[in-house]
Parts: C-alpha cells; structure tokens; sequence
C-alpha cells in the first residue's frame, strides 16, 4: 500500500484537475478522485504498458467521470419533467453585464455535455472520434457541440 | 457574401484542412480571418491551462479506506467462492463414484439461484449454481436408486449427508 500511495501522491493533482473540470463540482470531483484511484487499484493489473501510465490512467479518470454522469443523468431521468430533460439543448444562458468571469469559471458554467466535449477537446487534446467514442454519440455533434461551446466561451469572456 | 459556418471556422482554429472552395473564401474575408484568429486565441488559452490543481484536502484516507473495504468484502467473496467450488468438486467426485450420467436441475435450483443472485457476487453464484446443479442431480440420482434398494442403508445415508451439505452451501452464502 506504501507504493501504491506514492502513486496516489504523485498522480492526485492531475486526476483531481481532469475530474475537477469535467465535473464542474468540488465535491463531486473529490468522489470522483476516490472512485478512480480505487478502480486504478483494482485494475493496475490490466496495464499492458502499451501507452504511458499516465495516459493510461488518465483515460481511467475520464471513463470514470463520464460513467458516474452516465449513471446520475439515467436516474434523473427517471424523476425528470420533459421540460427538464430539453435543459441541454436549450440556449445557454447569457450572462449579465457585470458578470465578469475568467476562463476557468467560464467553462464550470458552460452545460454538462458541451463542458465534457470542450475540456476533452481543448484542453485534454483528445480527437472528435475518440471523444465521439468515449461518450457513445457521433462525431458530428461532438463538433457541433465544440462549436456552441467555444462561441459561448467568447460571448462570456469578450465582455 | 456567405461567411464560413462556426463549425467551419472552428476546422480552421484548430488548423484542419477546409474544402477549396471554404479555404478560398477564408483567404479572402477579413471577418471570417477575424473569427478564426478569436477561436485560435482561445484554443491557445484553453490548452495552457494548468494541468494539476492543489487542494487543501487530502483525500488519500478517503481512498485507501475505500480499498481496504472491498480488499475485506474480496476476501469474503473469495474465499466463498472457493468453499463452493471446493464443495462442488467433492460431489463431483461423490458423483462419479454412484452412477451415469445425472439430469439437470430442477425448479427448485432455480427459485434458490434466483434468491442467492439478490444476495451473493456473481463469481459465488457461479460457482454456487454449478455446485447446485451437481448437488441436485447427485441427489436425485441416489434418491432414484433408493427407491429399487430400500433396505440400502449406505445410500440412504448419503442422501442425508449430500442434503445437508446442500444446505450448508446455501448458508454459507447466505450469510457471506
């Protein structure tokens, strides 16, 4: 274990920011840094050393987050209103004049979806197909997604 | 004039090639170049962010507690699904030494599987259900058997002892 929280010591910050922006939620980036260090614990055996650990570890951290959003959004749709569940695909809120926000703040408000897409993209570097693939929708609206999300971004930080 | 669409634009931010036709018109538009330098900036931006963040948390306790919880909980599953296997082997052997080939379980098996999957990890109701199986049939073909040997006390008394080792796999899980 002594090893293995060397690894934790040396690996958290990283995993902690990648959960930290996708989440866009303190508390839940926190659960999400538990629930990947365990599964990492778990599943060191099935590293190969194909790609670096680090990579691989961090591909871990992003299945990991989306799965957990995967898991949420599945049981809010249960208790959801139709008008809820059409939150995502609505316009996104503008901001008031004297909202003055940095980037970091800008892309915790942006949607789940559009936010996942955006960090995965531009800042993580991930393609739109392996992004596509991670979130199981066509590349196509992951582009379209990326699109709205960077427009937005401008709108909120040219003010 | 038709300007590039975002999703356009953005092809171009992120330095991917356009149509001739698109790239034509990106050389030519001032609006367009515009736009594309903005997204460009901002992809600049984004990927300089910091990698890492520091917390004022340390949230190793928080995992290695979790760890130690399903090393425990592993260790009990295990070493359940070792006893069932184990079990399974014994009748298997107990099996072969009475008789051809035995018929698959019954409704019974199942209703008990069905109650064990609410319970038990699945790699103990596998094992659980092979050594059911084989329990059943081992059992039905001795009670079989009894039934043209009735004054055979030896067989008699291997029914008993294979129900009630049937029973104690059942607990066992049960209570695991």
């Amino acid at each position: 274990m002594v090893a293995f929280e060397a690894l934790y010591r040396r690996h958290s910050s990283r995993v902690h920011a990648i959960c930290l922006r996708l989440t866009a939620d303190r508390l839940r980036a926190e659960e999400a840094v538990q629930d990947v260090f365990v599964r990492l614990w778990e599943r060191l055996g099935s590293f190969r050393g194909e790609s670096a650990f680090s990579s691989w570890l961090h591909r871990l951290a992003i299945n990991t987050v989306l799965q957990t959003m995967r898991s949420t959004r599945r049981r809010e749709a249960r208790v959801m209103t139709s008008d809820d569940a059409e939150l995502e695909d609505a316009p996104i809120r503008a901001l008031a004049v004297e909202d003055r926000i940095d980037l970091e703040d800008a892309i915790a408000r942006l949607p789940q979806q559009v936010r996942t897409v955006v960090v995965l993209h531009d800042i993580e570097g991930f393609t739109h197909e392996e992004i596509a693939l991670m979130m199981s929708v066509p590349p196509g609206t992951i582009r379209s997604q990326l699109s709205r999300a960077r427009k937005t971004l401008l709108q909120w930080l040219q003010r | 004039m038709t300007h590039l669409t975002d999703e356009l634009l953005d092809t171009a931010a992120d330095g991917d090639t356009l149509a001739p036709v698109d790239a034509e018109h990106l050389r030519a538009c001032v609006e367009c170049q515009a736009k594309v330098e903005r997204l460009s900036a901002l992809r600049g931006q984004l990927a300089a962010l910091p990698q890492t963040v520091a917390t004022d948390d340390d949230l190793w306790p928080g995992v290695h507690g979790a760890i130690r919880a399903r090393r425990r909980r592993r260790l009990v599953f295990t070493s359940s699904a070792g006893l069932a296997l184990a079990a399974a082997l014994l009748i298997a052997v107990v099996r072969i030494g009475n008789g051809p080939d035995a018929v698959p379980g019954g409704a019974e098996a199942s209703v008990e599987l069905a109650e064990l999957k609410a319970l038990a990890a699945p790699v103990v109701v596998e094992a659980m259900a092979a050594s059911l199986t084989i329990y059943d049939a081992a059992l039905r073909e001795l009670e079989a058997f009894a039934a043209s040997e009735r004054d055979n006390a030896d067989v008699q008394q291997r029914i008993e002892e294979l129900r009630r080792k049937r029973a104690a796999l059942l607990r066992l899980v049960s209570n695991s």
